[in-house]
């Protein structure tokens, strides 16, 4: 049953059910043009037989005998009467006039053919009609044309229904084809996906039909699929070389205090230090772990009402003072209330790793100035100082995890602070721009008031009121 | 202090226990769930340590139960690093505090000794004094021998949590958590800078430091120094 049904699915069955009801439509529409149209000549015909006996009986007035006869002669000489013929006979069938020899049908109408054996018939009708006095009228018409027209419509709708089958059943042949190979293309380069060829794609004509538009958007999703699977690849082996460097310093620590020229308290130097490296390490575990968090979407279960101009003007206040007491300053500009739909904890760190960025990677002195406005249903948050800034090769490099530029290898940081930026920016439905800022750099963060992407369902649990 | 630590890893909680016990408190420990739950009702414990991750009955199932059988005994809850959600879902099953792994022993120690201030029951007071200074957490008014001072908002907020767990170390974490509600670990000094502004404020024109900075650990303000 259900095998069935799947088959019934196939383009080519399709194709031939298509076929055939286009075909059995064709077929009874002939039919039936075929039945009206016999019945309407056949009616033709009857009502001239009708019209005529009311001419030779009744007009202008009932003629008598041998009026109907020289009507008869009269209408016989006449061409436009040709197509009838005559007979008039007495009470016991003798022929009077008319040039028709027949048998005499019963009263009423009835149908004509070669046996009956009048001369120039084949197929016609017969219209008899008993005079009051006795004497039998027949009249006799040709209704040939209407069986050739007839045998004509057969021929027309036998052909129209052969030419629909034909053209049906190449059509859905060439149809299922086309899509078939279609289909057999993607399918193909799928297989060779599946097979290993991760840089294949789905083939593409350039005509904009609905099955490029489809294969385009395959590509868009393996596009995608490549890019998360050479960052995973990039992750795993950043964090291989970015966790060994530590963990061997880690090493030669802990040997080295274990040597037996160490006093106590020059052990107790050494695991201290060791354990700030340690916690080092952890921080990076932690910093990882919360991007992969946010890159997974689960934290949208956390998003709440909040007042972006209000929290950035809190972290600005809180920051302030350590930043002018390190010799750089902070200003903040905003001058209007931003109420959003936001995770608060995650742009607080996002707002968090900006300015410390900006802090860190730029030299004593520096000006730091944050700016924060509403436009077009956007709230746009502008970190900027008058540093040293970055090249234009430099801003894509950036983004990635344990990104750092060769010249802040020294300033302490695992590298993870934009990625993170750029993880809660896309969280939120939003995008980060990294530009020069002649001189400095300028981090630019859009987010729009009211994300798009729909929301996951609020866990029970999680009703947090931000 | 009488604690539990219930915690299935053989090894930390070995390790728990000894640095707690040389730190003075009695520390009884189990390692799963129906134990735990056991001899929660059957000694008096000043606080439990509790492990989220537990097997048979999770840390949160137990909690559950504690609670539904009105037992009151502030708990701390540990758990594995990373989700945040985490630590909102223990809060909300009511948790006293959360901490996550791993941790430094004086931030464990520290969060201990808080807890213990907080009577679950008893509101906070609405006026501490330390020494000479007297902290009106209602009127948010903070006098020094009875002189004003002035503070801003963020530290009057330092203050008084310095204040509700006086002579008892506050972490740089907990400050963190309870002052500005930050729940990661800005590379910034402003626990320090904000601590500096705030000494600045109470100390001139006298010449005793209340906020004592506990190297290692945090701070903690007390009247002997």
């Amino acid at each position: 049953m259900n095998a069935t049904r799947i088959r019934l699915r196939s383009i080519r069955s399709i194709a031939t059910i298509y076929g055939i009801t286009f075909a059995l439509v064709t077929a009874s529409f002939g039919v039936a043009v075929y039945i009206t149209t016999e019945r309407a000549l056949r009616q033709q015909v009857d009502e001239r037989l009708a019209a005529e006996m009311r001419t030779m009986l009744d007009w202008p007035h009932a003629p008598t005998l041998s009026g109907i006869t020289s009507r008869i002669a009269q209408r016989e000489q006449k061409s436009i009467t040709s197509d009838i013929g005559y007979l008039l006979v007495d009470r016991s069938g003798r022929h009077i006039a008319g040039k028709v020899s027949m048998l005499l049908p019963s009263v009423g109408y009835s149908d004509l053919d070669y046996r009956d054996g009048i001369e120039g018939i084949d197929h016609g009708r017969a219209l008899m009609t008993k005079l009051p006095s006795g004497e039998k009228l027949v009249l006799v018409a040709d209704s040939e044309s209407v069986e050739e027209f007839n045998q004509l419509l057969l021929q027309i709708v036998g052909v129209a229904f052969g030419a629909t089958i034909v053209i049906g059943v190449v059509g859905g042949l060439a149809l299922s084809g086309i899509i078939r190979r279609r289909i057999q293309g993607i399918n193909l380069a799928a297989e060779a996906i599946i097979g290993g060829d991760l840089h294949r794609r789905m083939p593409i004509d350039g005509s904009d039909s609905e099955f490029d538009r489809q294969s385009a958007t395959l590509n868009r999703m393996l596009d995608r699929i490549d890019e998360l699977m050479l960052n995973l690849k990039q992750v795993s082996s950043d964090i291989a070389h970015d966790l060994r460097t530590p963990l061997a310093r880690l090493r030669h620590r802990l040997e080295g205090a274990l040597s037996p020229h160490f006093t106590i308290a020059a052990v107790q130097t050494e695991l201290r230090a060791g354990l700030t490296q340690v916690d080092d390490l952890l921080d990076l575990f932690a910093a990882l772990l919360r991007i992969s968090e946010v890159e997974a979407g689960e934290r949208r279960a956390g998003f709440g009402e909040l007042q972006l101009d209000m929290l950035v003007r809190d972290i600005a206040d809180t920051f302030a003072p350590a930043i002018e007491d390190d010799g750089r300053t902070l200003e903040f500009e905003c001058c209007e209330p931003i109420p959003m739909r936001g995770d608060k904890e995650l742009l607080i760190q996002l707002i968090v790793n900006l300015l410390e960025n900006a802090a860190r990677h730029t030299p004593i002195g520096s000006a730091i100035r944050i700016t924060l406005y509403c436009s077009d249903e956007c709230a746009t948050l502008i970190v900027a100082d008058n540093g040293i800034g970055i090249g234009d090769a430099d801003q894509m490099i950036l983004r990635r995890r344990f990104a750092r530029l060769e010249n802040s290898r020294s300033t302490p940081g695992h590298g993870l602070g934009l990625s993170l930026v750029d993880a809660v920016a896309r969280l939120h439905d939003g995008e980060v721009r990294l530009e020069n800022g002649d001189p400095g750099l300028k981090v630019t963060v859009r987010l729009p008031l009211k994300s798009s992407l729909p929301t996951i369902a609020l866990r029970q649990h999680d009703r947090r009121a931000v | 202090m009488r604690l539990l630590i219930v915690e299935d890893d053989g090894e930390t909680a070995e390790y728990l226990a000894r640095a707690l016990g040389e730190l003075g408190h009695i520390v009884q420990v189990s390692g799963d769930g129906q134990d735990a739950l056991f001899q929660a009702t059957e000694t008096v414990f000043d606080a439990i340590i509790l492990d989220r991750m537990l097997p048979l009955i999770n840390g949160m199932e137990i909690l559950a139960r504690l609670r539904a059988v009105g037992l009151m005994t502030p708990v701390l809850m540990l758990t594995a690093l990373g989700s945040l959600d985490n630590r909102v879902e223990g809060l909300e099953a009511g948790a006293d505090d959360y901490l996550v792994k791993p941790f430094a022993i004086v931030e464990l120690n520290a969060r201990l000794n808080a807890l213990m201030r907080r009577p679950p029951i008893l509101d906070d007071p609405s006026v501490i004094c330390v020494g000479d200074l007297e902290i009106n957490l209602l009127q948010r008014q903070v006098r020094r021998r009875g002189r004003i001072i002035i503070l801003q908002p963020r530290e009057f907020m330092l203050l008084s949590e310095l204040m509700r767990n006086a002579n008892r170390i506050v972490t740089r974490t907990m400050l963190l958590e309870r002052v500005w509600d930050y729940r990661f670990d800005p590379k910034t000094n402003i626990v320090e800078t904000h601590i500096s502004r705030l000494r600045t404020k109470l100390n001139s024109g006298f010449d005793t430091d209340l906020i004592v900075t506990v190297r290692g650990a945090g701070y903690m303000i007390s009247e002997c120094n």
